[in-house]
């Protein structure tokens, strides 16, 4: 017997029967009978094991029952609304919906004599407390991250916008996995476009099980063979908060702390959470150092290879001789040894990523510092790879975001100037610019502030305006709403 | 659509390897010249850089090869080196004497053919030596003698220094001839300026001294920060130079004034002005006596004004005999640079 053939009875023994032999095997599935003194109140509770708050159930399922003293009949509704002191009780008339509370941490009570069970909030698993995510940490403002428990999240995001426009719509994703989704969105600043193309999709999804946000950002992602990306992720409730004043829609996914937001346009690939809260003039430092960062990281393996094989007359001649006097000796070619490198890099980054606490940070002075002057002693690659591939890889530390762009791009480039030396390069480029100006992220086109002429749109682009120039302009999607509200 | 992009990609990609080339397997020249023989045959001096494997310092090496043309040559250094030649970072080619009167434009010619070798690589006059002593001369701590050369001509803001586009230009100029600087070698080893050499045409046809070279100079147009010794053994600074030459057409014939107005110091007698004037006056007659009647090249390009301001009284055929009548006058000014201006100047 399996969820879908449960059929609700008035009769208490043969719902437990059913509800038994659909979880047979369980071992976490608990059943209880509980009566009251004078017999005249018989129920069934189950819940599983781990995911409930014992002591919560106890205190508002098992004690008013068991202390219940009336001889009238007891319906679901006296049962639930008169009986049990749970702040959160309702009766639902549909297997699956008791299944999906059941098995979400909430305690079902089945009453003798009537088919409806009752659905008590009773959710109390354990689950990580919120931290500062360590892939997005600011030098001053808020520490808080989201956490793998899907309200909890939706609380941190509430906390921020204590207003009624903000809206929560759930939805089930997954024909297995049922993981719970929400919507969240200001209802007066967010696109409806936008909204409506996100439900479209989101109903059209196609996957028995979603694990992490990224199970969906790939399904709903408008390029899905692009390397850069079109939905945003972001594992801090500040940020999630942001965006949606910016009349954005986020997308909160049970279970992982990472938090989905569309549109998502270049621009904000470069920013950080210190951009807006530290002081405007160091920062925009460092935002067009990011955007200078992401420019070399891709450029500069290319224009090395390009330089050193085609175009040799445009290095400075003492440059030229101490390049050519570090080459000597190496047996790989220039492309050769600059793919070894850029591939030993990225084994490093992910052994480093992979490996664990401390042990992490003596892999990469291994790898670093070890390995590269050991290779370049040994004449297996020469110094100048070193420092050019070193150089390139911080630099894509600069843009978490566009990691997997630094990573395929910087190859793309770097095999188009090995061919045709910088003509290659600038063909690249090119290309690169053509598929940035062609991309959208929900209709939006991902380059919009980039290229455009007005000059409000630019006040959060390239460098970022200070608040008080900025006031709501900064708002790019939800200027028009607000352009309508003024009116 | 997708086919043809493929296709013109394919293409575009894979027409592009020729000119691959590993900086391992290329030998960088640092200077280069040519000499002809009396059998007619080119001879090709080039200084190689060798560098020794991890040590930055460069070394040199001298190779000649002999062609019955310059292209081949050129061709032949590759072969004899067993790596290819890298001109790209040669920055003086120097032209032998002999090569030099017999005519430069079939190494100019093979020089311009050769998508390596800069436009603005310095061209060099060896007198007294050849080529190849020249770039095995001594040179600066630290420094090759290919490019010490290139520091020596370049130094000079003149027209002196003269690169290979502007010699070719000059070469193809109606009404004017070239200059090169020319270079020998010290007694001790190393390079210095010799003077100006002077052709008439493509052929090189005699020298100017250092003395003569600054009147030449101080014709050719603005010069600054130049030191001229006067016949009465005086040392002057000329701080600043403006020359103009305007043709006319007289009586006499043609005849050009040049309009020369200097600032120089210190002032040495009452007289400084008067003293400068008549000197200057005796070197540009001396000079203009050199050009005009004994090497009979237009290098001051008083034919090119000619041609440019009076074209109904000037003619090729007649153009010889034109400049050789020609009558050249002076109108010079000279002013004396106050204490002030060279305090402030420097």
């Amino acid at each position: 017997m399996d969820a879908a053939s449960m059929k609700f009875s008035p009769c208490l023994q043969e719902n437990v029967r059913q509800m038994q032999e659909i979880f047979k095997n369980d071992s976490t599935f608990i059943y209880r009978s509980v009566q009251n003194a004078a017999g005249t109140l018989s129920c069934a509770v189950f819940f599983l094991d781990g995911m409930v708050n014992s002591e919560m159930m106890g205190e508002t399922i098992l004690r008013p029952i068991t202390l219940w003293t009336g001889t009238d009949p007891v319906t679901s509704e006296i049962l639930a609304y008169r009986i049990m002191q749970a702040n959160d009780s309702k009766i639902v008339t549909k297997p699956e919906d008791m299944f999906n509370a059941l098995l979400y941490g909430d305690t079902v009570v089945f009453v003798d004599g009537h088919p409806c069970p009752t659905v008590v909030n009773t959710k109390g698993f354990s689950f990580r407390s919120s931290s500062e995510p360590d892939n997005e940490k600011v030098i001053q403002g808020s520490r808080e991250g989201f956490t793998e428990a899907f309200m909890v999240n939706l609380s941190m995001i509430r906390r921020r916008l204590t207003m009624a426009d903000l809206k929560f719509t759930f939805l089930k994703l997954g024909t297995r996995s049922n993981t719970t989704v929400s919507i969240c969105y200001i209802d007066s600043l967010c696109d409806k476009k936008v909204l409506s193309e996100l439900e479209r999709r989101l109903n059209s999804f196609d996957l028995d099980s979603v694990l992490d946000s990224n199970y969906i950002a790939e399904c709903i992602k408008d390029t899905p063979w692009s390397p850069f990306p079109t939905i945003g992720v972001t594992e801090r409730p500040d940020v999630v908060a942001a965006k949606l004043l910016e009349g954005r829609v986020a997308l909160v996914v049970d279970g992982t702390p990472a938090v989905l937001t569309v549109p998502h346009v270049f621009q904000e690939s470069f920013q950080s959470n210190d951009d807006y809260y530290a002081d405007f003039q160091y920062t925009n430092i460092g935002r067009i150092l990011r955007l200078i960062g992401f420019f070399l990281t891709i450029s500069i393996p290319a224009v090395y290879v390009a330089l050193l094989t085609y175009h040799q007359e445009m290095i400075p001649t003492k440059l030229l001789f101490s390049v050519a006097s570090s080459r000597g000796g190496v047996p790989f070619p220039t492309l050769l040894e600059t793919l070894i490198l850029l591939l030993i890099f990225e084994i490093l980054k992910e052994a480093g990523t992979r490996t664990p606490g401390n042990f992490g940070q003596t892999l990469s002075i291994v790898g670093a510092l070890v390995l590269g002057q050991a290779a370049v002693e040994a004449r297996f690659v020469s110094a100048p790879v070193v420092i050019i591939v070193a150089f390139s890889g911080i630099t894509a530390l600069m843009v978490p975001k566009l990691k997997t762009a630094t990573s395929l791009l910087r190859v793309f480039l770097l095999l188009l100037s090995a061919v045709i030396g910088l003509y290659g390069y600038i063909l690249g480029i090119s290309l690169i610019l053509i598929h940035l100006c062609s991309l959208e992220s929900f209709s939006v086109p991902f380059l919009i502030n980039f290229l455009s002429v007005n000059t409000q749109s630019r006040e959060d682009v390239f460098v970022r305006y200070p608040w008080f120039r900025m006031k709501k302009t900064h708002r790019f999607l939800a200027s028009q709403h607000q352009k309508e509200d003024s009116q | 659509m997708k086919k043809w992009i493929f296709f013109l990609m394919c293409c575009l990609l894979l027409s592009g390897c020729g000119s691959y080339r590993e900086v391992n397997d290329m030998v960088i020249v640092s200077g280069g010249g040519v000499e002809q023989s009396t059998a007619g045959q080119f001879s090709l001096v080039c200084q190689l850089v060798t560098l020794p494997d991890g040590k930055s310092t460069p070394q040199t090496d001298i190779t000649e090869v002999s062609a019955k043309t310059p292209s081949a040559a050129f061709d032949a250094v590759s072969t004899l080196t067993g790596k290819d030649a890298y001109w790209s970072h040669c920055q003086t080619f120097l032209l032998g004497e002999n090569l030099s009167k017999q005519g430069v434009s079939q190494v100019i010619d093979s020089l311009l053919a050769d998508p390596e070798i800069r436009l603005t690589d310095r061209l060099i006059v060896t007198v007294g030596t050849t080529p190849k002593a020249a770039l095995k001369s001594s040179a600066a701590a630290g420094e090759i003698s290919g490019f010490d050369l290139y520091n020596l001509v370049s130094s000079d803001s003149s027209d002196l220094n003269m690169p290979l586009y502007r010699f070719t230009n000059t070469l193809s100029e109606t009404g004017i001839d070239p200059i090169l600087p020319a270079v020998t070698i010290e007694k001790t080893g190393f390079p210095s300026l010799y003077g100006t050499a002077i052709f008439r045409g493509d052929h090189l046809v005699g020298y100017l001294n250092p003395d003569q070279t600054i009147t030449f100079l101080l014709l050719k147009g603005h010069t600054r920060e130049m030191s001229m010794t006067t016949s009465d053994g005086h040392t002057y600074t000329i701080d600043s130079s403006l020359c103009r030459i305007s043709p006319a057409k007289t009586e006499e014939g043609l005849v050009f004034t040049v309009h020369l107005n200097i600032k120089t110091r210190p002032e040495t007698t009452e007289d400084t002005e008067g003293i400068l004037k008549k000197d200057l006056e005796g070197r540009i007659a001396d000079l203009t006596q050199i050009l005009q009647k004994d090497l009979n090249a237009d290098s001051l390009g008083l034919m090119r004004q000619a041609y440019r301001y009076l074209p109904y009284h000037y003619t090729d055929a007649e153009k010889d005999a034109l400049y050789q009548q020609a009558k050249i006058r002076t109108e010079i000014t000279v002013s004396l640079t106050k204490n002030e201006e060279v305090k402030a100047h420097a």
